[in-house]
């Protein structure tokens, strides 16, 4: 809340009216028919990103590098879906298109993984440098060669598109796609097999404690490899989907809109919870669908307005946590009194 | 390709080193207290552009770099905030700052995308020594912020080892319960020296605007600078004067791409060279962290750990 008086301080210095830009942005971003769909549809990669950044960021592996890995689902997905989305049924298309996305996403957290794993290098910078890397490979692809995955039909530069076979069909007319139903049941299938399973045990005692867990004959090196493996599997997925669903080929678009770093911002405001993640992840892309339709507005709002409202939600969310945390203590001390 | 080119690469390289200077000792002093910012590219994206805005106001130099500084300082004092006073996880915050620093600074940078930098940071011309062949451009042609730089970076390793406060410090990193046992504030010491660092990022940002920078890009000014000096933290140990060889080494391969594609030599394509800063840096990061780097290089103890009295 604080966080959009703050946007609205911003919005007012550089004479935008608050109120009539919140009001729009709400507008488009939320209860028009047509907003919401696009909210939904922007949602999809974003919450596979936020999934991605929790499911590292519970296990204390600060896995920032979801956006290079993204950008590397995008590619691996492309190559798919032109490679070998032809050659094989339809039922078979989608599914290959989005496994061979998450398992490069996967493949680009290796290294940092291994490096973490192994020699403790810490995964914070090795992740995010990573992105750089990926972000010029992209550009590399589609502006600076004529390689595989540049459209040869046009000088145009631009991603050769995939098979139809290995797309989804939008509903309807709107701009969502079915990847938003596997999107909430992979959230709900994470919640269901972290609190359940013994994976998800040892995550948890890890978390904790590494020491425990290593007492315990809990293999760290093997949990570490996993759990950021298949962090960067996930936000592959991200990718994937957009690939699969309104990009259709490799598209330097994607590298505008920040989905990875806004997972992380997700995770964090979900506290790192799986279902909150999908109702953050659409609430932020309300405020990047609503912000993007500022721009077209009379008196333009530059989007940014939608990043600097996300990083200020971060920040008093993270000033707000100390009243929750300190209540919590003040009543455990509260009951060890009374038990003495 | 003729010699004078790679005189003046080398030049560049020093010339862009300032900025992983400033940042990297303001992130060294930081760390150095216990306290991990990571928010450094946004304090860097927030210092040029607030330089950039300043100086096309007034037109005053010194002015702009100062407000760039405060608003390090502000950003700095947020981070502060959050994880010394408010306990809240340091790399999260962090992250936090850069993502609002990006954003903030692509908002109010918006009306002045693309338009030239307003004021310049000129080089200095030291009579004689300027004009050694070779040694001159490459060692004495720059402004005077350079040379304040590694001024300051001398200070600062005097400070940190020489000095009571200095004393304090490293001990505050290491051992905070000592330190609080002396009767000595570690969030004191932590607050303080978490702002000075911030102050010293909110510089680099604004040096790097009116001094490397031409117009005010969002996506061209730092693009990533922030994380290497993240990286030259380790790189120099947490030792400032090692953080001036670790930056020339570094700024040298941001430079280099920039050399190849102004002369025409295309081994590589652009994109690829352009990766080769963040590659280098990954590949000093594994090379460091091999158990035996490792004991040399003597990170702070309590990195990243908030300081509770008597929870340990």
């Amino acid at each position: 809340m604080f966080a959009f008086i703050v946007g609205g301080i911003f919005l007012a210095l550089t004479g935008h009216s608050p109120i009539g830009t919140y009001g729009s942005l709400i507008s488009h971003g939320y209860t028009s028919s047509k907003g919401i769909t696009n909210t939904l549809g922007l949602a999809t990669p974003l919450i596979c990103t936020g999934l991605a950044a929790a499911f590292a960021f519970r296990m204390n592996l600060f896995n920032i590098g979801e956006e290079g890995q993204m950008y590397l689902g995008m590619i691996g997905s492309a190559w798919a879906g032109i490679a070998l989305a032809g050659h094989l049924p339809h039922v078979l298309a989608v599914p290959t298109v989005l496994i061979i996305g998450a398992a490069t996403g996967a493949l680009w957290v290796l290294l940092p993984a291994i490096l973490r794993a192994k020699l403790g290098t810490s995964e914070i910078v090795s992740t995010l440098l990573l992105n750089y890397v990926a972000l010029n490979l992209v550009n590399y692809f589609i502006y600076g060669s004529r390689g595989f995955f540049r459209d040869p039909t046009t000088s145009f530069p631009q991603g050769r598109g995939v098979e139809e076979t290995a797309r989804f069909h939008r509903f309807g007319t709107s701009n969502t796609y079915p990847t938003v139903i596997i999107a909430v049941l992979l959230a709900v299938a994470l919640y269901w097999f972290m609190k359940r399973s013994n994976f998800g045990y040892e995550t948890s005692v890890f978390a904790d404690s590494p020491n425990t867990a290593r007492y315990a004959g809990m293999n760290a090196t093997k949990l570490t490899l996993s759990v950021l493996l298949f962090s960067g599997a996930l936000a592959g997925l991200a990718g994937a989907m957009y690939v699969v669903g309104p990009a259709g080929k490799v598209d330097p678009g994607l590298l505008q809109i920040g989905l990875g770093y806004a997972g992380i911002v997700v995770a964090a405001l979900a506290r790192y919870n799986f279902v909150a993640v999908v109702l953050t992840a659409i609430l932020f892309a309300g405020l990047r669908v609503g912000g993007a339709s500022l721009q077209i507005s009379s008196n333009p709002v530059p989007i940014a307005i939608a990043v600097v409202l996300q990083g200020s939600v971060l920040l008093f969310a993270l000033g707000g946590e100390i009243f929750r945390r300190n209540r919590l203590r003040i009543r455990r001390v509260q009951q060890v009194s009374v038990a003495s | 390709m003729n010699s004078n080119v790679w005189i003046l690469t080398f030049a560049d390289a020093i010339s862009i080193a300032t900025t992983l200077i400033l940042a990297t000792i303001g992130a060294i002093l930081t760390e150095r207290s216990g306290v991990i910012n990571l928010g450094v590219e946004g304090i860097l994206l927030m210092g040029a552009v607030t330089a950039f805005l300043v100086g096309d106001g007034t037109h005053n130099l010194w002015l702009a770099l100062f407000m760039s500084v405060l608003v390090g300082v502000a950003m700095a004092t947020v981070h502060a905030i959050l994880t010394i006073t408010l306990r809240a996880n340091q790399i999260v915050a962090g992250l936090a700052l850069v993502i609002f620093g990006t954003g903030l600074s692509q908002y109010i940078g918006k009306p002045v995308e693309g338009k030239s930098r307003p004021v310049t940071i000129e080089p200095m011309h030291l009579g004689k020594l300027s004009d050694i062949p070779v040694i001159g451009p490459i060692l004495f042609g720059h402004d005077i912020f350079t040379y304040l730089t590694w001024a300051g970076a001398l200070v600062c390793s005097l400070y940190l080892n020489r000095t009571r406060p200095g004393l304090v410090l490293r001990a505050t990193g290491d051992a905070p319960a000592t330190v609080d046992a002396q009767g000595v504030s570690v969030a004191m010491v932590r607050f303080v020296h978490t702002i000075l660092g911030g102050a010293l990022m909110g510089l680099a940002g604004g040096w790097f605007m009116l001094a490397r920078g031409t117009a005010w890009s969002q996506a061209a000014t730092t693009n990533g600078i922030g994380w290497i000096a993240l990286s030259l933290v380790v790189f120099a140990a947490w030792r400032p004067l090692r953080a001036i060889a670790g930056a020339v080494l570094f700024g040298f391969t941001l430079q280099v791409p920039y050399t190849l594609q102004g002369q025409q030599i295309n081994i590589l394509p652009p994109e690829i060279v352009q990766m080769l800063p963040f590659v280098a840096t990954l590949f000093v990061l594994v090379a460091l962290s091999t158990p035996r780097a490792r004991k040399l290089l003597g990170a702070p103890k309590m990195l990243g750990q908030p300081f509770v009295r008597d929870e340990r």
